[in-house]
This record gives structure tokens, sequence and C-alpha cells, in this order.
């Protein structure tokens, strides 16, 4: 009994080992097919520079002090060297304010990314993988979701439950989830007829082990693709809806709301609305290259 | 073809009927009384009372549905608490500002999109395909206020070219047109391009050439007839999408159109209007989206053929 056991456990054991063999070497495949793609790697430099600084910013940037207090001594100066962006309406410093809203909008984007993957998951791959009348029944759901337009649906949830990060975080992943749930549905019945598949499920794994130790992990290219461009989307609607005023509210910084506030300003000031907008597009625009760039790695019609 | 039609109709009820049901409960959860809200605190129980009993406020959650959706099916959406005005009319005296502002975006996505797709395609790797690539990385980039924001500046009150606002004219439409296309431009143009690449490499392509037909047959007779296909269902689906995300530039060029209507009413909270407003375009977009899938499979027989046999 017991060198059976022994037994069982090296065999999990090398199984893991393979596993991780295996996982590392087609991660050196995708990266040195991403490597290649020079855009790619700018576009990956970029997101890196802006996660460190927003995830460093209260390091040398005082919230309360730098973003939040007026000083309205300072209000619409230019550029200068000590203002490197020049001061907004309020007469805070437009650099603090713009980096503060780097990791308001990194955090809310990838939040709403992960809750849009892990709610397309759930679905997805329970319609997929189960077939048959549950298959239809949350792909009819799913259908009337994609029926209303999305900036429409994300504008009354926040206009009814009110303006907050949390529901503007629920808005715009209700309006993900139907999207992820498509494309990981179709991953899920491409892979399910497979032998590896079958296998597993000789050998006695569960639907849900199956799911998510053999299926999932084999549809993640096409879900990390979708998932950096879902990103960069989702950083622009919240800028969009904090710009007509239904998402991060001020004085918190955010790069929509930013813009809505110089709104006012910007026929005397166009430096106001300069900023942000160029924060947006930098970081929409690298999102995209790296999206890209993952997509043409991990297509194994590329490698040649 | 009728048979499809007729069951892709059907198919439209217990969507719409799923529509109508979700937005109906997200709004029903607005806090505060509407009688209250439009009398205000002064006003006595009495005459509360009376306008609850005006506005059908009365009742349990499904009773009140049930009312809302009869009095939709009959054309009814209801008062707006705010003007006293039946919806329907609110709504539909929006409603061609947002249309004309729709399909000038729909135009301009539409006709540059498959414009520049092709030309990128066919000089694929050159100079012009190098610049429309970046042009789209960027096109889908900007956020499209800013887009309109700075063109405000620029040609508004730099150039004096184009008014600030209004909606008189056709050349009022022309920045907030441009505006409202930018993200579906982008999507248009890669499409285009990536579905002429395709079909650019197929082999009936390589036969049409070999047998020594004229490049410029090739590509439009031969090879953008096909690339299209997928195109036609973009820009149909851009449509529908466009009808409700045209509320962003409303506000930037204040249009009044029906996503202003939806902003001010929500502020106001306006409820039935927000409600008619939200189920008007969502049935707007399900028909075109219908109609789309219709002219898709008359263009494209090997999809007609498959609803003939059946």
């Amino acid at each position: 009994m017991s060198e059976n056991t022994n037994k069982t456990i090296s065999d999990a054991e090398r199984a893991a080992r393979r596993a991780k063999y295996k996982k590392k070497s087609e991660l050196a495949v995708v990266w040195r097919q991403f490597k290649k793609n020079k855009l790619a790697l700018f576009g990956l430099f970029v997101i890196v520079i802006m996660v460190i600084l927003a995830l460093t910013a209260p390091l040398f940037i005082d919230f309360e002090k730098d973003v939040i207090e007026q000083n309205v001594m300072n209000r619409l100066q230019g550029p200068s060297s000590e203002h490197l962006l020049g001061t907004d309406a309020y007469g805070r410093d437009i650099l603090c304010r713009l980096l503060w809203a780097a990791r308001v909008s990194m955090f809310t984007g990838f939040t709403v990314i992960a809750i849009g993957i892990v709610g397309g998951i759930i679905l997805g791959a329970t319609a997929g993988y189960l077939g048959g009348v549950v298959d239809n029944l949350i792909m009819r759901f799913i259908d009337i979701f994609l029926a209303i337009p999305f900036t429409l649906m994300a504008i009354s949830i926040v206009a009814t439950l009110g303006n907050s990060i949390p529901n503007l975080v629920l808005a715009l992943s209700l309006a993900l989830i139907p999207k992820f749930t498509r494309i990981i549905r179709s991953s899920v019945i491409g892979l399910k007829g497979q032998e590896f598949i079958e296998a597993a499920k000789l050998c006695g794994a569960s639907g849900p082990v199956i799911v998510l130790k053999h299926i999932i992990p084999n549809a993640l290219g096409p879900i990390i693709v979708e998932a950096t461009l879902a990103v960069a989307r989702t950083i622009i609607d919240i800028a969009g809806l904090s710009f007509i005023g239904l998402g991060i509210q001020p004085p918190n910084p955010e790069w929509g709301a930013m813009l809505s506030d110089a709104r006012k300003y910007m026929i005397q000031y166009p430096y106001l609305i300069m900023s942000p907008g160029i924060a947006i597009i930098l970081t929409a625009a690298s999102l995209t290259l790296i999206g890209d760039g993952l997509r043409d790695a991990l297509d194994p019609k590329m490698r040649n | 073809m009728a048979k499809m039609i007729g069951r892709r109709l059907l198919m439209l009820i217990p969507v719409l009927l799923g529509v109508s049901i979700i937005i109906y409960s997200i709004l029903s959860l607005t806090p505060g009384d509407a009688a209250t809200l439009i009398l205000g605190d002064s006003a006595t129980a009495e005459s509360v009372a009376k306008l609850r009993e005006e506005l059908g406020l009365n009742g349990g959650f499904i009773e009140r549905y049930v009312r809302w959706l009869s009095g939709v099916l009959r054309g009814d959406f209801g008062i707006s608490y705010k003007t006293r005005n039946p919806v329907f009319m609110e709504v539909f005296q929006r409603f061609p500002n947002t249309v004309k502002l729709a399909f000038t975006a729909i135009a301009i996505s539409s006709i540059f999109g498959v414009l520049f797709g092709i030309l990128s395609a066919v000089k694929q790797y050159s100079l012009i395909d190098n610049v429309v690539v970046a042009a789209t990385l960027l096109l889908s980039s900007v956020p499209d206020f800013w887009l309109g924001l700075m063109m405000i500046l620029l040609f508004a009150v730099k150039l004096k070219w184009l008014p600030l606002s209004g909606v008189d004219h056709w050349y009022n439409f022309i920045m907030p047109g441009i505006t409202a296309s930018a993200h579906y431009l982008a999507n248009t143009i890669r499409m285009t391009r990536t579905s002429m690449l395709d079909v650019i490499r197929a082999d009936y392509v390589r036969t049409a050439r070999a047998k020594g037909c004229p490049e410029r047959t090739v590509i439009f007779q031969h090879a953008l007839r096909n690339a299209l296909l997928p195109v036609v269902t973009l820009i149909g689906v851009n449509m529908g999408w466009q009808l409700g995300g045209t509320v962003i530039t409303e506000q930037v060029f204040a249009i009044p159109g029906i996503g202003s209507l939806m902003i001010t009413s929500i502020r106001q909270k306006d409820v039935p209007v927000v409600l008619g407003a939200l189920v008007f375009i969502a049935l707007l977009s399900s028909l075109i989206n219908l109609a789309t899938d219709v002219l898709y499979a008359y263009i494209d027989p090997r999809i007609k053929s498959q609803y003939v046999k059946k």
C-alpha cells in the first residue's frame, strides 16, 4: 500500500515537473517571437515604466498635498521648470495628478478585466463544456446583454447605483463578460473533442478539473490577447465616462475627469487638455501594440 | 429567405423581453420616491398618493413591469416626470439629431475605412501601408471626446472654419461625425486590410492573375467582392452600436440628441425617459443587426443556400 502511494506521488511529481518544463519552453518560444516585434517591445517598455511609476507614485507624491490641495495663487500657470506640465484651474500640479491618475486608471482597468475574464471563464466554460440546454440558456442570456449598446448600459448602471469606483468596475465588467464568454466558449468547444481530454476523462477527472486544468491552459493564448486589447479599450471607456461626469469623481484625479475640468478653460489655456489626452493615447496604443505582438507570437503560422 | 427573416424576427422577441426586464430592474433600483421627488418635500401625503397613482408607481415590481410593458406594446412609453410630456415624444424629438450624427459617422468610417484598408493591403509594406497602419493605431487609441476637443480648438477656435456647435446645417455634423467615427474607422480599416490580404493570397486570385487578368480587374472583380463580406457585417454591427454610442460626442458638441436627453434625464432622476430611450435604442440596434444578417445572406450565396435547403 505504502509503495503504491509513493509511486503515485512520484508520478504526480514527475508530471508536475514535466508540465513546468513544458510551460517554460512554451513561454520561451512566445517570448522569442515577441522580441522580434520592435513595436510590441516598445509598447511593453512604456507600460512597464508606467506601471512602475504608478506603483511607486506614493513614494514621491503626497496625495493630499500634491494631488488634492488647491492653491489658487498658482492657478493656470503654463509649463515651467517648477511645474513641468503646468498647473490646473485650482493651482494643482498637472504632472502629479497625471501620475496619480495612471494609478487609478490602471487599477480600475485591470480589475475590470480580471472580473471580465473570471466571469467569462465561468460562463463560457460551462456553456461550452456542458452544451445542450445549459449552453443555449447561457448564450441567449449573453445575446440579451449584447443587444444593449455598451455605453448606454454602463451609463444606466452607474447612474442608478451611484457614482463610485466599484459601480464603475461593475458596469464595465458586465460589458466585457459577454465578449470573453464567447471567446472561451468557442475555444472550449474546439478543445473538448480532442484526445487528451478523452484521456483525462478516462483517468476519472471530473468536469471542473478537466476544464480548469486541461482546457483553460490551452485556451489561454486568445484570452490573453483579447484581455490586453480590452484593457486599452477599458481605459478609454473609463476616461469617457468620467468625462461626462459618470465615472471617477473630482477631486480624485483621472485622465477623463481632468479633461472634463479643463474643458472650461481650454480655449485660453490649451495646454490643459494636451497632457491627459496624450497620456491616454500612449497607454492605449502601447497596450494595443503588446496585444498585437502577443497575437502574432502565439500564432503558430507566424513562427516559420 | 422570408422564412429566415421570420425566424430571426421571432428570435428577437425573447431577446427584447430580456433587455426590457434587465433595464427595468436596473432602473427600478434608483433610490428615492419619484412622486416626492417631483412635488418636493412640502407636498401633502394626499397629493403624493394621487400622483403615485397617476404615474403608475403603485403595486409590486412585477405588476408595475407588466403594466409598463403593456403600455410599451401599445406605443405608450409613459410620461416624463419632469416635463409631463409622453416619453415617446421626448425621444422622438431628439431622435433625428442622433440619427444624423450616427449616419455621418458610419458613412465616414465605412467609406474611408474600406478605401484605406484596400490601399494598405494592395500596397502591403509600402510607405502608404505603414502610414495607414500607424494612423489606425492612433485612431483606435485616441479617446474620441479628446479628438473632438482638439478639433474644436483647431477648426472652430483657431481657424474658424467650422462652427462650435449647432445642428441646423450639414457642416455642423462634420466634427461630431469624425469624432464619433474614430474608433469605428480604425476597426474598419483593420478588418478590410486583413480580409483583403487573406483574399489576395487565395488560389483563385492567383489563377486570375495567371490567366492574364489585368491587376485592376483582379483586385476589384475577384478579390474585393470576397474581401468585403466580413466588412459588411462589421459595418452593420457598428451601425447598431453607433446609435447608442454617440452619447459622449453629443456631450462634447452640445448636440440635443438621445444621448444628451439620457444624461439630463439621469441627472434629474427622470426614470421613464431613460427607460424609454434605452429600450428604443436596443430595439433599433437589434433590427439593424437583423438587417445586416439578411444583407449578408443576400450577398454571400453560400449562406443563402444554407437557408434555402432547410
